[in-house]
């Protein structure tokens, strides 16, 4: 994927959540994004996903400018996969019904192709069976990653993972980074958002610390932990690692 | 001190232990049994010593008009119940509006309509806005006045179960590209259902309950049936006794109903 962010600022009230961040990657697969709480991650996902709209600044997916109104945003939100923190899935819905919502009433398919695509999804994950089960009846690992697979299903141009494990027992950490390092596996674009060190240097092409609104630093994995050149980098690095 | 095997075994019979939810099976009908005994003795000593004359033959002599009175409510009712349910649901949206005149009639409904006594709401939309639009039909005029009145309350429990989802789930909707009408149809409106199923059944037996005051207009449903019997007969207390077992036998299934879909309805969130 090829992501151009330019001058990016979106305030809340006094508080500036981005401030005139700007960040450019070309023929890598995947970003990952760490740095501390309240940096302003979320909300460079929550735009890129096209759930927010910024004060100012520009964004620019595989060449395609992304324009803040309603109906471009709408047909936006349909190429892109999002997966928050927690709370993704409908609890009135199976996770199977979870899955095919998005194909049949967003994405045309008729339900016996939308449930074949869904079973499809659950299997590689080795979800299958839990098709028939609602979110209350599955472990919080479970439910993220079919979240993972919904997002999938709809064949997205890239997805969005907004710190997936933060609200996860350290036990089901370990089960929704295998999934997220399957994405990686079959060369599928992601932003990952994380709090997860050494698997943000195990799944990134390239990695950005986003601190006080802005991007720290951008580099390859390997250079960004070993030799990082912002001392906001190596602070952060020095608390974290 | 300990209690002992006995003790405990009594206070098995009539409490829940920390664990329990439900009484089991045999628990509960025995102190059904106990309550029922209870219960119809003392209604008992009551009626003997008040001293009163049951006179049932003179009564069953108009049952037509009782058997007439009772089909007319539920007609009223049921026909007010549909249209409530719209008003109901229609102005809870409205008050979410993103039209600001749409939000404020939608609030000055309720308020007017919740403040306001039925039987003063009766008089006005019979005697002055039916009148002027030529409304004639006293039947469609009660119809209509009932689900007036029963929709603002609808309004107010529909728009409390739209607001009790999540942001989450609206932010998820959001995120997998359903516009909003989509939103409501497959993520609000199923949990929001859930959630005011058992205030949405207590506005509806209230409905049926209410539509008693229609006999003001002269409507010839069950309240107005009692009423015209109990003067023919002059027995007062068998006609209100039949009155009261109308209503139930109506009230009743629904309770009955409600409490069986909320089963079906349940998850945990």
């Amino acid at each position: 994927m090829k992501l151009e962010v330019t001058h990016l600022s979106r305030a809340f009230g006094s508080h500036k959540a981005l401030d005139g961040l700007s960040l450019a990657i070309e023929n890598a697969h995947s970003l990952v994004l760490v740095g501390p709480s309240g940096g302003g991650k979320s909300t460079l996902l929550r735009i890129l996903a096209g759930l927010e709209t910024p004060d100012s600044g520009t964004v620019a997916i595989n060449d395609v400018p992304l324009l803040f109104d309603e109906p471009q945003l709408l047909q936006h939100r349909r190429r892109i996969g999002v997966v928050f923190q927690a709370f993704n899935l409908f609890p009135h819905l199976s996770a199977l019904e979870n899955i095919t919502l998005p194909l049949t009433a967003v994405h045309g398919h008729t339900r016996s192709e939308a449930q074949d695509i869904a079973m499809e999804q659950l299997r590689r994950f080795q979800l299958e069976a839990k098709a028939a089960q609602k979110p209350a009846a599955l472990s919080g690992g479970q439910r993220q990653r079919i979240a993972i697979a919904r997002a999938l299903a709809v064949q997205p141009q890239m997805l969005l993972l907004d710190e997936p494990t933060s609200a996860l027992d350290p036990s089901m950490t370990a089960e929704v980074l295998e999934t997220i390092a399957l994405l990686r596996d079959q060369g599928r674009d992601f932003v990952l958002a994380t709090h997860e060190m050494s698997f943000a240097r195990r799944v990134a092409d390239r990695i950005a610390l986003v601190s006080n609104g802005r991007v720290a630093e951008l580099s390859e994995p390997g250079p960004f932990f070993d030799t990082p050149i912002s001392p906001v980098t190596r602070e952060f690095l020095a608390k974290v690692v | 001190m300990v209690p002992s095997g006995v003790q405990r075994s009594t206070k098995r019979l009539f409490f829940l232990s920390r664990t329990e939810a439900e009484p089991s099976g045999p628990v509960r009908a025995f102190n059904l049994a106990l309550v029922t005994c209870l219960v119809v003795g003392t209604a008992a000593l009551i009626l003997r010593s008040s001293g009163l004359r049951w006179d049932w033959e003179a009564v069953f002599g108009y049952w037509r008009l009782f058997v007439d009175g009772w089909r007319t409510t539920i007609g009223i009712s049921a026909a007010a119940l549909g249209i409530s349910t719209l008003i109901g649901a229609g102005v809870a949206l409205a008050r979410r509006s993103v039209f600001v005149p749409l939000r404020i009639l939608a609030q000055g409904y309720v308020e007017v309509v919740r403040g306001t006594p039925l039987l003063a709401q009766i008089y006005i939309l019979f005697y002055i806005v039916a009148d002027a639009v030529h409304l004639e039909n006293r039947t469609l005029a009660g119809i209509l006045t009932l689900s007036i009145f029963s929709g603002a309350y609808l309004a107010e429990v529909f728009r409390a179960g739209i607001e009790g989802i999540a942001h989450s789930q609206l932010e998820s909707a959001l995120a997998i590209g359903l516009t909003r009408a989509q939103t409501y149809r497959y993520v609000i409106l199923p949990q929001a259902l859930r959630n005011v199923l058992p205030a949405m059944t207590g506005q509806f037996v209230s409905l049926i309950k209410d539509s008693s005051l229609l006999s003001i207009i002269g409507l010839n449903e069950l309240t107005q049936s009692a009423r015209n019997v109990a003067s023919y007969t002059f027995s007062n207390l068998e006609s209100y006794l039949l009155l009261a077992l109308g209503y139930m036998a109506i009230t009743l299934p629904i309770s009955i109903l409600t409490r069986r879909l909320e089963r079906r309805f349940r998850y945990e969130t």
